[in-house]
């Protein structure tokens, strides 16, 4: 006796809820983490990973669900009763809900101690959290897997696999031009290859259209750019992408407040805590910790080796000594950031860091005005920019 | 009609198939290594072990060794079986798998040396690629000779396919591993840059469709049908998608070098290639699925079947995102990014391993003459696989994309949102956790498999000799009825031999010659200069530490790299890089205007210590650079090697080069122990920043040459 449409819907749906319920426990999680981030750390690349594995998981689920249905059907078409299979339905969905509910359980604790912020993280993403999910949910899969797997033996410990038809719907050989399989001893050549024997079915024609489409779209693809030239090529797309970028830089730079150059830069006190946190981001490698210097010269002292006016300074920042291993940062710090860590690099005279590099340069002391730096550095690394 | 009997050789296919699974086994396990060492560069403990030794290894295990052996396998079974005759020579089979085995081992033993030619999949050195040419030919003759002596009149689809294969092959390695030796254990590619890029591409992008693709066809064609017992679904499907594929494939290769310095037109080619190559390569997908009608209960049950239907299936995934990944707006983003290795490994892992395990797991029973030892086991190993490719594939695209849109990013004032190339790195790492992950689901599966397949092979007894037997060919042949032209070739080995190459041999005539000899290809700059002989040595040091496994030298025309990296790069900048350094993925920044940018002291410390300069980086440290002596004892062969090779050094210079290298050694010790940093003389390290230094200076520091060549 076959399940009947009826039968199988309910059982569908069942199945459907139960993969409903899993999926909002298995948002519930992320969001939490998402919301643990920090506001304004970047984005949340945890929830991206959440994400995928909510997918994954989805995926399993809706296997094993699908394993259920046929479970389901096999007891019911052999043992009969329509109430076996509901009463496998209510199991199911409770082994599933158990599993589940403790794996928000255990994702909680998972997420606070994020929010704490002590947990290793990187750009915005708890590791520690990340992994912990990710090992819960195949921790759901394996027992979801075990459960069923014993259900299956309650049931019928020693039966073989129910041998169930499945075959692929009758559309696919309207939509592939297929001889049905019922009269494919029509299309059946004569060859014999160990066994093998081959059909001469018809190429199917969204293939073959396809096909034929891809060839037509080549030509038209070589014709408009290489012949017609209606588009630009790589070197063109670059020219044209640059100045898009100009126009729109230009514009913003017009209506932009703070905006700072080399001849308008002016020490500000306020900019010195936002210049240390660039300072210690971008140049404590060359220039030390504390500014003593390194592979770069010390910021500490009265010798400057291009000029100590802040003027100079933030020329040497922009534009950088590149024949001197100072490389430009105009394209790494906007101009209010280049203009924080000149500050910061000023406000560092005198401090007396430990370990100070010996001085190079030449002695630079404030509102001596007729030393400056002897040629500006500026067209020297302006190359990279020109084509 | 005079009925034979004789005997198939069984010995050499299981041969081959426990070198598949075991090299294999090493091969991923490699990869799990190198795909730890990116979350945890601590692991690149010795010299040996860098990613960037151990990172060609992994590649050349898993294709030339697991693949390798899965397709010598596979065709020692089936091609037997389809000619109805033992294999032509027993000692020729030995010698093919032997030699095969050997040339493993020496690619196991060389590669973490730093014996390399520097070429991705073709790192193996000049007398390694010489054996390879020999086995391969020893092989082409075992199965012509096989063919030839056949009891079956026509030849089946999967032997197209081995036979395209072959030939392919051998005209692929043989052309793009033409190299100049100075020693037993380095040479110099005969090509140099853009030409260099386009022959390797062309090579890179035809191991993927002859070598992991087309004779894998030919193996689903024989195993499939036998597996499900169900007829081809299309013998037309066959003839044209066969054809179509291998000469529509050939071209392709300039996919992998689109907005490079590589000329337009070849690149314009790459794409429309790829994209066409879309229908033909589904057809080898349609086929096979369609060929299951009618047997999808067995695929519910048999493992073999589900291992099958999931390769056949990722096949078709991986050979729709390949033209998509060619279309240049796409590219643009995937190219040099984690979205890459993801697609690749869609490939290998499902489409190449779910395969090569379908195929086994069919196979060794019958070589056994018992049953599979586990059905659950197999199926544990199906989940085990498939769930390890999802872990690994879809971390990876989301980590590629991001860390290509976080490349591209700029701030409304017009400087980079992510000027540090390091924060780009440490954002994907958490998807790297989850990629090894799945390296090592995938890994564990395939141990379940091998314990299977040993288990199985110990229940069983091996039938060595397998009998058989079937009706010599008559000398005359009149076909009955009308044959259809395909059909003629079908009994003519030769002619589909010669076809096969005229087919694969076009495309590559046609994007090589004009690249090589029409100059406005790669228009000339007069003030790139060949590199000093300090400089060259540092190159070959980058080229032996594999430094082209994460850091491209190649600036695309795009805004976002030339704000990055400087100006973006030029054909006649690299006229003189033999081999080329393009590289195809940045898990580390660009270098090729690496020049100037830092202080020699700063590469100094970079090398002892990257986290000392970069903290955070996942690059390994190299403190043996810094130990290594240089040795000079090749310094005038290099000159003249590259002297042969047409880089235009004075006449007699090689016997002046090493005095020329002591002098600039001591510029380089001099700026250093102005950091306070002594180096002695004559190390390798010294001979790396020299090369470092000059890298992209020759039209950095002249911007107006290149404006007016370009």
């Amino acid at each position: 006796m076959r399940p009947s449409i009826y039968h199988k819907s309910i059982i569908a749906l069942a199945m459907a809820a139960v993969s409903c319920m899993s999926y909002a426990q298995d948002a519930a999680p992320a969001a939490a983490a998402q919301a643990a981030t920090p506001a304004g750390s970047g984005q949340s690349y945890f929830a991206y990973v959440l994400i995928i594995f909510a997918t994954l998981l989805l995926f399993a689920v809706a296997a094993l669900g699908q394993m259920l249905i046929r479970l389901t059907e096999y007891v019911y078409r052999n043992k009969g009763t329509m109430a076996k299979s509901v009463v496998l339905i209510m199991m199911m969905a409770a082994t599933a809900h158990t599993a589940l509910a403790q794996e928000a359980a255990a994702a909680a604790p998972g997420a606070t101690p994020a929010a704490a912020a002590s947990a290793p993280s990187i750009f915005g993403i708890d590791v520690t959290a990340a992994i912990a999910i990710i090992l819960l949910e195949a921790l759901v899969i394996a027992v979801m897997l075990i459960r069923i797997w014993s259900l299956l033996n309650t049931i019928n410990p020693k039966a073989a696999k129910p041998a169930i038809h499945f075959e692929l719907p009758k559309f696919l050989d309207r939509f592939n031009a297929s001889v049905a399989i019922e009269h494919e001893q029509d299309v059946m050549l004569d060859h014999d290859y160990d066994g093998i024997k081959e059909l001469d079915n018809n190429l199917p024609p969204w293939w073959k259209y396809g096909f034929i489409f891809t060839i037509i779209w080549s030509f038209g693809y070589i014709g408009y750019y290489h012949i017609a030239e209606a588009a630009p090529l790589s070197a063109g797309e670059y020219a044209n992408e640059m100045e898009a970028a100009k126009k729109a830089k230009d514009e913003y730079m017009r209506t932009a407040k703070n905006n700072v150059d080399e001849n308008t830069i002016k020490f500000d006190q306020a900019y010195v805590a936002e210049g240390a946190k660039i300072f210690a981001d971008n140049c404590k490698a060359c220039h030390g910790e504390k500014g003593e210097g390194g592979v770069g010269p010390n910021l500490t002292d009265q010798y400057w080796l291009h000029g100590g006016k802040i003027n100079d300074v933030f020329k040497t920042v922009k534009y950088g000594w590149p024949a001197n291993g100072m490389k430009s940062w105009q394209t790494d710090l906007s101009s209010v950031q280049i203009a924080q860590v000149v500050c910061y690099v000023k406000s560092l005279k005198g401090t007396n860091p430990p370990n100070p590099k010996a001085p190079q340069g030449t002695v630079y002391s404030e509102g001596d005005s007729t030393q400056t730096a002897a040629a500006p550095a500026a067209p020297v690394d302006s190359t990279t920019k020109s084509n | 009609m005079t009925v034979e009997t004789f005997k198939y050789d069984n010995r050499w296919v299981r041969n081959f198939a426990f070198a598949s699974f075991l090299w294999g086994f090493v091969g991923m396990l490699v990869g799990l290594i190198v795909a730890l060492q990116l979350v945890f560069p601590q692991l690149n403990v010795v010299e040996w072990t860098t990613f960037g030794r151990l990172r060609p290894l992994h590649t050349n295990a898993v294709i030339f060794a697991f693949v390798g052996n899965g397709i010598f396998m596979g065709v020692y079974y089936s091609l037997q079986r389809l000619l109805k005759t033992r294999m032509w020579s027993d000692v020729l089979s030995a010698i093919h798998f032997w030699g095969w085995q050997l040339i493993i081992v020496a690619a196991a033993i060389t590669l973490p040396l730093g014996i390399t030619a520097g070429k991705e999949y073709a790192e193996l050195e000049w007398p390694i690629d010489i054996a390879i040419a020999l086995i391969w030919v020893v092989f082409g003759i075992n199965m012509f000779a096989t063919i030839l002596t056949r009891r079956e009149r026509h030849l089946y689809v999967a032997i197209w396919f081995y036979i395209a294969t072959w030939i392919t092959v051998a005209m692929l390695h043989i052309v793009n591993s033409f190299e100049l030796p100075i020693s037993a254990f380095k040479s110099y590619s005969l090509y140099a840059g853009v030409q260099d890029a386009l022959v390797q591409w062309w090579y890179g992008h035809n191991a993927v469709a002859f070598f992991l693709t087309t004779p894998y066809l030919g193996l689903m064609y024989y195993f499939l049908p036998k597996a499900a017992n169900r007829p081809v679904y299309s013998y037309r499907l066959s003839i044209i998608h066969f054809w179509a594929l291998i000469f529509l494939y050939i071209w392709a290769g300039p996919h992998h070098l689109l907005y490079t310095a590589l000329p337009d037109w070849a690149q314009s080619l790459g794409t429309v290639f790829s994209v066409m190559l879309i229908a033909p390569s589904w057809g080898g997908m349609i086929n096979g699925l369609l060929t299951l009608r009618g047997a999808w209960d067995k695929v519910r049950e048999d493992p073999v079947l589900k291992f099958m239907v999931v390769a056949v299936t990722a096949y078709g995934m991986a050979t729709f995102e390949g033209p998509m990944l060619s279309i240049k707006s796409v590219n643009a983003i995937s190219h040099y990014t984690d979205w890459t290795i993801a697609h690749v490994h869609i490939g290998a892992l499902g489409w190449n391993g779910f395969l090569t395990f379908g195929i086994l797991y069919w196979l060794l029973p019958r070589l056994y003459n018992t049953k599979l030892f586990s059905i659950r086991l197999a199926n544990v190993h199906f989940w085990l696989g498939t769930l390890g490719i999802l872990f690994y594939a879809i971390p990876m695209y989301w980590g590629g994309i991001n860390q290509s849109l976080m490349w591209k990013q700029f701030t409304p004032e017009g400087i980079l949102k992510y000027p540090n190339f390091l924060e780009t790195v440490n954002a994907i790492r958490p998807f790297y956790v989850v990629r090894a992950l799945g390296g090592l689901l995938y890994l564990l599966g395939t141990t379940v498999g091998i314990y299977n397949l040993f288990k199985t092979a110990a229940q069983g007894k091996f039938v060595a000799e397998e009998e058989a037997s079937a009706p010599a060919l008559e000398k005359n042949y009149t076909p009955h009825g009308s044959e259809g032209w395909h059909r003629v070739i079908e009994r003519r080995p030769v002619q589909m031999l010669i076809f096969s190459f005229i087919v694969v041999a076009i495309g590559g005539i046609i994007e090589f010659v004009p690249t090589f000899l029409i100059e406005s290809n790669v228009p000339s700059i007069a003030s790139v200069k060949p590199y000093t002989p300090l400089e060259l040595h540092g190159r070959d040091i980058y080229v032996r530490e594999g430094c082209y496994n994460c850091h491209s030298q190649m600036i695309r025309p795009f805004r976002s790299e030339t704000e990055r990296y400087g100006e973006y790069s030029k054909a006649g900048e690299f006229v003189y890089d033999h081999p080329f350094q393009f590289g195809s993925k940045r898990t580390g920044p660009d270098l090729q205007r690496e020049g100037g940018k830092y202080p020699d002291s700063w590469h100094y410390n970079h090398m002892l210590d990257p986290t000392i300069m970069s903290p955070g980086s996942i690059m390994p440290a190299y403190p043996h650079i810094i130990d290594h002596d240089l040795d000079t004892t090749y310094t005038a062969a290099k000159i003249k090697a590259m002297q042969m090779l047409g880089v235009p050094y004075p006449k007699g210079y090689e016997t002046i080069a090493g005095t020329d290298l002591v002098k600039q050694e001591a510029t380089i010790q001099a700026s250093l122990a102005k950091d306070g940093i002594k180096v002695p003389k004559n190390k390798e390290i010294i001979a790396l920043i020299a090369y470092l230094q000059r890298l992209g200076r020759d039209i950095k520091m002249n911007p107006q040459t290149a404006a007016v060549q370009n």
